[in-house]
Parts: C-alpha cells; sequence; structure tokens
C-alpha cells in the first residue's frame, strides 16, 4: 500500500468519489493518530493532505529553500496582521504528509501539570487531568521514541549559552526529542533527510495504513459536506505538481474528523457557515511568539554542529517565559545582521562566531482567524486565511525581559557583543551589535512591537474545547456543538497556550479522543 | 490556488532582484559573477511562483518600494538601477538603518541570502560548513509512494 497523489489522478473530468467510515483533513501530528487508533480498530479510512509526500531521501537531496517551497504553507512567508503594538510573526507551518511533525526541531514536552490543572480547575475539563493524560503521554512517548538529549550533542553555542546561565545562577536542561541516532546535522527544519527524527509519516501514519487506511496527497479540502445537523462528508480538489487545483474531490463518510491544524480548521468551520452559531470559532488563538539573540565570540563556536534543539531553561516559567536552544540557517542568520555589499560580507564572516540562543513567551490568546468574508478576508484571504494578533500588554513586557535575559546571559557568557531582533536596530544602535553598557542604555520596553523580529510555529487554541457552545467549539470528546459526526482533534482545541512545544500535547490529546472515538458507534452512510 | 505570474511580471521581479542581490553581495571588489547573480535572481523568483498571491505581491511590493525609494535615503532622485554600484550599497544601507526602511530591506534580502547561502561556495566564503549529505541510515516502515 502507498501514499496516493492526487496529481496521479487528475485525467478525468467527472469527480473523484471516494466512500469510507471515516474521513480525516490533514495528516500532521494530530490525525495521523486518529488514523492508526481508528483504522487498527477496524474503521474504514481515509486521509486527506493537501501537500504533497516527501520521502526522507528526496528531503536529503533538498536544499532548503527547496523543502520551503515544497513542504512549508505559503513557502514560509506567512506573517500573522499585527493589531495595535504588537509585532508581525512569521507563522511556520508544514504542508506535506506528516505535517508539521516533518518540519519541526522534534522537541517533545508533556503538557506541564499547571496547564492541566488550569483546565481542570478553571475550565472544568475533568477529563484533562495530569492523571488521566498520563497514559496518553506514555503512549505518545513510546510510539515516537522519545529521548534525553545528550550532552556531547549539545552545539558549542549552547554550551556557551549554559555556561553564562550557570553564572548568572540559572541552569540549562535537556531536551526530550523524538529522535533515534540523531548525529546533530541541525537541518530539521527542513526534513530529517536520515530518518533521526521520528516524525508521524514514520510512525503513526505507516501503522494505519498497515491496517488499512488510505493517505492522499495533494488532495485539498475546501467544504464540510452537512446534512442538516450531520456531517456527511468533505469535498475538494485534487491538485497537481504546481499545486494548482484540478479534478474534484468528494469523500462521503460516517464521521469527519478535523485535523488541519490552528489556521485551516477554523477556516473549513467558518466556510461551512459554523462559525455563525459558534462565536469561538478562529477566536483566542495563541501562538507562542518566539525570538531569538545572536552574540559575537572571541572563538569559533560553529554553532550548527550538533543538535538543532538540545537544551531549554524553565528558570522563568513563572513570568512566563520558556528559554530554548536554537540555531538558524546560515543565510537566515547573514540576512538578519546589518550590513549590504562588503558590509554584509563582513557580517556574514561572522557567522562561525555566532552563538544563538532563543525563547518563546506562554502568550495570551491574542490571534484570531478573520472569515473569507471579513473586509480583511475578503482582500487578503482567498487562498490563505488572514491571522490577525494583537500582543497582550504583559506579553509585551514578557518580550523584552525575555531578550534581556538572553543577552545577558550571553555576556556572562563572554560574548563580545550581542544582536537583538530588532529591525533597524536598536536605536541608537543602526549597526545592530551591543555592547554589555550599550545594552544597558537600550530601553527595550519603548521599542514600538512592529520593530521586533518573531516568529512562531505553534497556532493553537483558535477551535478550543470547552464546556459550552458560548466560550467553546468542541466538546471534551472533540465533538463540533450543535452538529452529529464532526470532529477536530488537532491544535486548535487546546484550551489555552501551553509555553512550551506542544506537539507531545496535541498527539496525546488526539490519542485520548481517537479512543473514545473507536467505542462510539458510527451513524449509516447518509 | 496559486495563479501564475504573467511572464511580463516575472522578467520584471527578475530584473529587480538582480539589481537588488548584485548590490548585496559586491564587495570592494565588485559584483560576484553575473551568471551567478542571474542563476540566484531566477531561484528567487521560482521561490516566489511557489507561494500565493498574497505573499508574491506583499514581497513584490516590498522590492518595488526598497528600490524606487533607496535613493532618497542619500539624498538622490529615484531608482536604484540609475546610480552605480557604491551609491546603490550607501543607499540601501542607509534605508536598512531606519526603523520604516528596515523591514521592506529584510523581506528581500531574506529571500536572496537564504538562496546565496545554499551554495556550497557562498558558505564556504564565509567559513561555515556545507550541509549534511542524505542518506538513510535505519529501516523505519517507510510510506511509499512519495512524490518529490
Amino acid at each position: 500500500m502507498s501514499v496516493i497523489s492526487g496529481r496521479t489522478l487528475m485525467g478525468p473530468a467527472k469527480p473523484l468519489s471516494l466512500s469510507t467510515d471515516v474521513v480525516i483533513v490533514g495528516s500532521g501530528a494530530s490525525g495521523a493518530v486518529v488514523a492508526a487508533e481508528l483504522a487498527e480498530a477496524g474503521q474504514k479510512v481515509v486521509i486527506l493532505e493537501e501537500g504533497p509526500h516527501l520521502l526522507p531521501a528526496d528531503l536529503g537531496k533538498m536544499r532548503p529553500s527547496e523543502t520551503m517551497r515544497r513542504g512549508w504553507r505559503e513557502a514560509g512567508m506567512s506573517f500573522t496582521v499585527p493589531i495595535g503594538d504588537s509585532p508581525a510573526i512569521n507563522l511556520m507551518v508544514g504542508r506535506c504528509v506528516g505535517g508539521s511533525s516533518v518540519m519541526t526541531g522534534g522537541v517533545c514536552f508533556r503538557t506541564p501539570d499547571h496547564i492541566l490543572h488550569e483546565w481542570v480547575e478553571e475550565l472544568g475539563l475533568r477529563s484533562l487531568s495530569p492523571e488521566a493524560m498520563a497514559p496518553h503521554f506514555d503512549e505518545v512517548e513510546r510510539r515516537c521514541h522519545i529521548e534525553l538529549v545528550p550532552e556531547h550533542m549539545r552545539s558549542r553555542s549552547t554550551v556557551l549559552y549554559g555556561q553564562g546561565a550557570e553564572r548568572l545562577g540559572y541552569s540549562l536542561a535537556p531536551n526530550r526529542r523524538n529522535t533515534k541516532d540523531c548525529d546533530g546535522c541541525s537541518r530539521c527544519n527542513f526534513g530529517c533527510p536520515h530518518q533521526a527524527k521520528w516524525s508521524v509519516d514514520l510512525t503513526y501514519l505507516p501503522r494505519a495504513q498497515a491496517a488499512g487506511a488510505e493517505v492522499f496527497a495533494d488532495a485539498r479540502v475546501e467544504e464540510i459536506l452537512l446534512h442538516g445537523d450531520q456531517a456527511i462528508g468533505v469535498a475538494g480538489r485534487l491538485l497537481d505538481a504546481e499545486g494548482q487545483p484540478g479534478r474534484r474531490l468528494v469523500v462521503h463518510a460516517r464521521r469527519v474528523i478535523l485535523a488541519c491544524g490552528g489556521m485551516h480548521t477554523p477556516r473549513l468551520l467558518q466556510d461551512a457557515g459554523i462559525a455563525d452559531r459558534l462565536a469561538a470559532v478562529g477566536e483566542g488563538m495563541t501562538l507562542h511568539p518566539s525570538m531569538r539573540v545572536m552574540a559575537r565570540f572571541d572563538e569559533p563556536v560553529y554553532g550548527w554542529r550538533g543538535a538543532l534543539q538540545s537544551a531549554h531553561s524553565e528558570a522563568f516559567v513563572d513570568e512566563r517565559i520558556t528559554l530554548m536552544s536554537v540555531f538558524v540557517p546560515t543565510g537566515v542568520l547573514a540576512a538578519t545582521l546589518p550590513g549590504i555589499g562588503h558590509s554584509h560580507k563582513r557580517r556574514a564572516e561572522m557567522a562561525p562566531y555566532l552563538a544563538v540562543f532563543g525563547g518563546l513567551i506562554h502568550d495570551d490568546p491574542g490571534g484570531r482567524v478573520l472569515s473569507r468574508r471579513s473586509p480583511l478576508g475578503l482582500l487578503m484571504g482567498q487562498t490563505e486565511p488572514v491571522v490577525t494578533y494583537r500582543m497582550s500588554q504583559r506579553d509585551r513586557r514578557g518580550v523584552s525581559r525575555m531578550l534581556r535575559i538572553l543577552a545577558e546571559t550571553f555576556f556572562a557568557a563572554g560574548a563580545r557583543e550581542v544582536f537583538l531582533p530588532i529591525l533597524g536596530g536598536p536605536p541608537g544602535f543602526p549597526e545592530g551589535g551591543l555592547s554589555a553598557d550599550d545594552l544597558r542604555r537600550v530601553d527595550l520596553d519603548r521599542i514600538p512591537s512592529q520593530r521586533f523580529e518573531c516568529a512562531s510555529q505553534h497556532p493553537l487554541g483558535s477551535c478550543r474545547m470547552g464546556l459550552s457552545s458560548d466560550d467553546a467549539v468542541v466538546d471534551e470528546q472533540g465533538q463540533v456543538f450543535g452538529l452529529r459526526e464532526l470532529f477536530v482533534v488537532d491544535s486548535s482545541i487546546l484550551p489555552t497556550s501551553l509555553g512550551v512545544n506542544p506537539q507531545v500535547t496535541v498527539m496525546a490529546m488526539a490519542t485520548r479522543l481517537s479512543q473514545q472515538l473507536r467505542e462510539r458507534p458510527l451513524p449509516p452512510l447518509t | 490556488m496559486l495563479p501564475r505570474m504573467a511572464s511580463s511580471k516575472l522578467v520584471r521581479t527578475e530584473r529587480a532582484l538582480f539589481l537588488f542581490a548584485e548590490t548585496l553581495f559586491s564587495d570592494h571588489s565588485g559584483p560576484p559573477a553575473r551568471q551567478r547573480v542571474e542563476s540566484l535572481a531566477r531561484d528567487a523568483v521560482a521561490l516566489l511562483v511557489a507561494t500565493t498571491p498574497r505573499a508574491r505581491l506583499m514581497f513584490s511590493v516590498c522590492l518595488f518600494v526598497v528600490l524606487w525609494v533607496a535613493p532618497l535615503f542619500i539624498r538622490r532622485a529615484p531608482g536604484l538601477a540609475r546610480l552605480p554600484l557604491p551609491l546603490r550599497v550607501a543607499a540601501l544601507e542607509k534605508m536598512e538603518h531606519t526603523a520604516a526602511g528596515a523591514a521592506l530591506v529584510l523581506a528581500v534580502k531574506a529571500v536572496l541570502c537564504i538562496l546565496w547561502y545554499e551554495q556550497p561556495e557562498s558558505v564556504a566564503g564565509i567559513g561555515v560548513d556545507p550541509p549534511c549529505q542524505p542518506g538513510v541510515r535505519r529501516s523505519l516502515p517507510v510510506l511509499s509512494g512519495g512524490v518529490a
């Protein structure tokens, strides 16, 4: 059995029509888990993925920019629209078989207990207690080979940062990642060419296939088919090699499961008119806004040698900040250092001497996925959803604090100068580089947020789970309020942001929901 | 979903990218080899074609505003193409040092740098290792039927 590409089914003019027990829209971290669980329970499963299927061997042959072109949504060029004093955030989301799990750094955290307690105690979601979720975390960790990154895998960049942290009285802890035999070539964000990262295209999807599930790549879902208050299937288009829509695709199903992520699940619900009765659709999205600071050392650092993301610090969790080791591709690194012509070359030649460390904000829900029919949606959102983001004042203060911590830690490690992610450089420092004294003179709180370079790989919570249709989209079983046989299982259902990378949370939630779905009788095909 | 760019627009964009790239990657000794810059501009256009119309539009706006407006920052008439290379460098540098101009310059610079520093001779020139070589070393049950 193999992945079926929509490209190979383009010929006939009449629609491709399929019937199945369950259709799953999206093949990423949540869709793959649900597909495997339901297929192994004997249900007939069809998985529809908009992006292509990229084999590990193909990923190895591609340049990073080719992976961006083929495997990232909008070739990595998606941005939020900032509202008020907020940064424009670069949204990087996978669009291929395996979804974002193929493009992550592989960092795996369980949902922090304090978050689960908040969901139970403040939101009343009793089924999400630490005790109830523990077996699902165990299951995911076993299936994905989650292991601690050994210290020898740390890049010199991370080691230096760790030394600075120790001098300032805090420490780094090793990350856990879904890897085996990783040799640390720092290519994770462009797909692992060595099969060392156990993304769901290597774990859950083959299980689903072995149990009879059919995986369609290059198959875009545009519409949820409804019969009264019951979902009865989906429709869309097969895509050709250039992503152009072709033959119509209709899948009739006894149950419809949306797993297309925080940006596209609300979009499908909005297009189906469901947002008209559920006000929370597309609202309250969180993004974990992420930034990184670069630091120049006298010694060569070669920061790309080692695991891309090997260590983190939870020392500032009380301030809603998680610090995370990271490195960035040479091209990005060179682009974000100021300079044109000779000055650019001079700066780019600093690359071997640069260390990088990042962090993310456990943010308030400031994001919104606009409907296609909204004014901005009409203007900019016909091919891809428009996401607006208003950063809260608390989070904005968190950004200043996080950048200062990162920079001071590098100075404690012996850095000569640091480069903050501020477009045009900090006020008074257009060349970008700051000494320790310069840093003390810069008031980060006074810099307009639009000048910060900021990214996110974690769009969460845009169709959140809750007890009531007044402020939520799905119930504790993942079923959309007021609609039969329509379920959401992806990152959009998370009730709040997590403050940590969400992959394991998403997969554990999907495991829990699929075990309930397995037991739930399927209606007859309509 | 992804309407193609008209060929005239493609040609215009490729020329504009060439001009920016030639300036960005120049040195005291002059611009890089013409062939390399042409190839880079073509590659950048291919990346733009693969994205969505709105991303292309945003990028094109950044590119053409930069090329038109940058000379104003060194008190010259608009139109970067009219300037000799040293003045082009000075204009873009000045613009990059401003809060308003930096975002526009970075948008174009990021795409070109990502593509430029994928080339082995470019990374070697700044002392960075070439990317790791592909190789499948384990035997996980890979899904078959990939279409790259």
